[in-house]
């Protein structure tokens, strides 16, 4: 696995945060610049997974910057969508999900793939008002055209949405 | 080398309420009526044999109490009031003859870690030699404290047998008998010590009560000793993972950071110990299902990547099994 890493782009009060490697329990944090930014995105799409040491650092991070910044997680890719839903705790309260991403596979040609799934079409976050859900149909293979079918059991893949 | 646990609860000791206990046998009657559909009436052992252990034994009710024994040395890990069925056992040996010798670590002194001291018989007879182990400088005055009135109404002075005292230095080696014991700091809201058990090159780590908030090698620092080189390891699990993350500064830990600890280390066995004693056997056995979840899911990304993980066996041990280190 590689290292833990992140690269840091500030834009007015969008602070950006693009990790990669895999998240354990040498993950760094401090390498990531303090910033008053009211909004903070996550990007997660080069993280090749997490273990629980790792997210024990993670959630003693992210908890004070959500209570001072808008986090939004996006393109989780589905190592850390696993976690987020088994074991808990890496969405911090009032955090928004705005992209996963799902792995397909085609049974014709046996492609895989992740395709990426946005809050508000694939599946949708709840709120006081609404319950949270998701949708899962079959794709087109990019690959050869056939029907790809979601790889996973939607409702443990998509378990994150209904936690407290 | 062999470890018995006489205790796994952790805060308070756990026993059963009546409805629960009726509950749990009401289940167990049900099933067994299903089962003589098939089987055979009288066949009780084979309806058991195919029944979750848990759902008929429990995991136990007793604070942490841990039995260490080799072929010529007994060693006692904490006196929690799981101590109390275990000093009832040394009475049909030596002890109850006033020619026992005992020897007893105390990892900490929350009450949990003590509350079986006024209630271990060899020390009420005359002729016993009870040996205390810790690092923290007052152990004599923490045991004292435990049998003072108004808490316990026979005082320290009426102790009949003889009591003797040895602060053990920190991260050094100390031999109690053939097993050799080096205590390394944990993370407990006050001064706690896991301890590194050898004998005969087999190696056990009991790490209880800890909450692991240093997570690399480099954080442990000295007290990374404690894991390396183990075969056996016994950890706090008394939360989910989830709880414990939200229990900041509770001092405990949770199953799958102990399970990413064995395997960092290479750790042959883990068995989660310390129960959280408003946990029911079926919450323990769904933190049992999480675990595996968060483990199956762990080998999975690491086999896409081509790094298959190490095999760790792992529980969550019940009261009473005998661990063979």
């Amino acid at each position: 696995m590689k290292q833990f890493e992140v690269e840091a782009e500030q834009s007015g009060e969008q602070l950006t945060l693009r990790f990669s490697g895999f998240l354990n329990e040498e993950a760094d944090f401090t390498q990531i610049p303090e910033s008053q930014a009211q909004n903070v995105a996550l990007n997660l799409e080069q993280l090749e997974g997490s273990n629980s040491l790792g997210l024990k650092k993670w959630i003693s991070w992210i908890t004070p910057v959500s209570q001072t910044a808008q986090i939004t997680i996006e393109k989780a890719p589905p190592e850390i969508v696993n976690q987020m839903s088994i074991l808990s705790g890496f969405v911090p309260k009032g955090a928004k999900v705005s992209s996963i991403f799902v792995p397909y596979y085609c049974d014709s040609c046996g492609h895989e793939e992740n395709i990426l799934f946005e809050n508000g079409s694939g599946f949708v976050t709840g709120t006081a008002a609404t319950k949270p859900g998701y949708r899962i149909d079959d794709r087109p293979c990019t690959q050869c055209g056939a029907d790809a079918e979601a790889d996973v059991l939607p409702e443990a893949y998509f378990k994150f949405l209904f936690q407290k | 080398m062999k470890a018995k646990l006489w205790g796994v609860r952790g805060s308070l000791p756990a026993p059963y309420t009546p409805e629960y206990l009726e509950k749990k046998v009401r289940g167990l009657l049900q099933d067994y009526g299903e089962y003589l559909k098939d089987n055979a009436e009288g066949d009780v052992d084979g309806f058991l044999n195919q029944t979750e252990r848990h759902r008929y034994q429990g995991f136990g009710g007793h604070t942490a109490c841990v039995e260490i024994s080799t072929d010529s040395s007994q060693l006692v890990i904490d006196g929690g009031s799981g101590l109390r069925r275990l000093g009832e056992k040394m009475m049909l040996g030596p002890a109850g003859l006033g020619r026992g010798e005992m020897h007893i670590l105390m990892t900490h002194f929350h009450w949990d870690h003590i509350i079986g001291l006024p209630f271990f018989i060899p020390l009420f007879v005359p002729g016993n030699d009870i040996h205390f182990y810790a690092v923290q400088e007052d152990l004599e005055e923490r045991i004292r404290a435990v049998f003072r009135k108004p808490n316990f109404p026979v005082p320290y002075e009426a102790l009949p047998s003889k009591i003797h005292y040895h602060q053990i230095a920190a991260r050094q080696p100390k031999a109690v008998g053939d097993i050799v014991v080096t205590p390394y700091e944990l993370d407990h809201p006050d001064p706690c010590w896991g301890l590194r058990i050898e004998n005969k090159g087999r190696v056990l780590t009991y790490a209880v009560d800890t909450e692991c908030n240093r997570l690399s090698r480099k954080e442990m620092g000295e007290d990374a000793k404690l894991y390396e080189n183990s075969h056996v390891l016994i950890f706090d699990a008394q939360y989910s993972f989830l709880e414990a993350a939200e229990k900041v500064n509770w001092g405990h830990a949770s199953a799958p950071v102990g399970l990413d600890l064995a395997i960092r280390e290479g750790i042959e066995r883990v068995y989660f110990v310390h129960h959280d004693p408003a946990a029911s056997d079926e919450k323990i056995m769904k933190s049992a299902a999480q675990t595996a979840e968060y483990f199956n899911k762990l080998k999975e990304t690491y086999v896409k990547k081509n790094e298959p993980l190490p095999n760790v066996e792992w529980s969550f041990a019940p009261e009473g099994i005998t661990i063979e280190i």
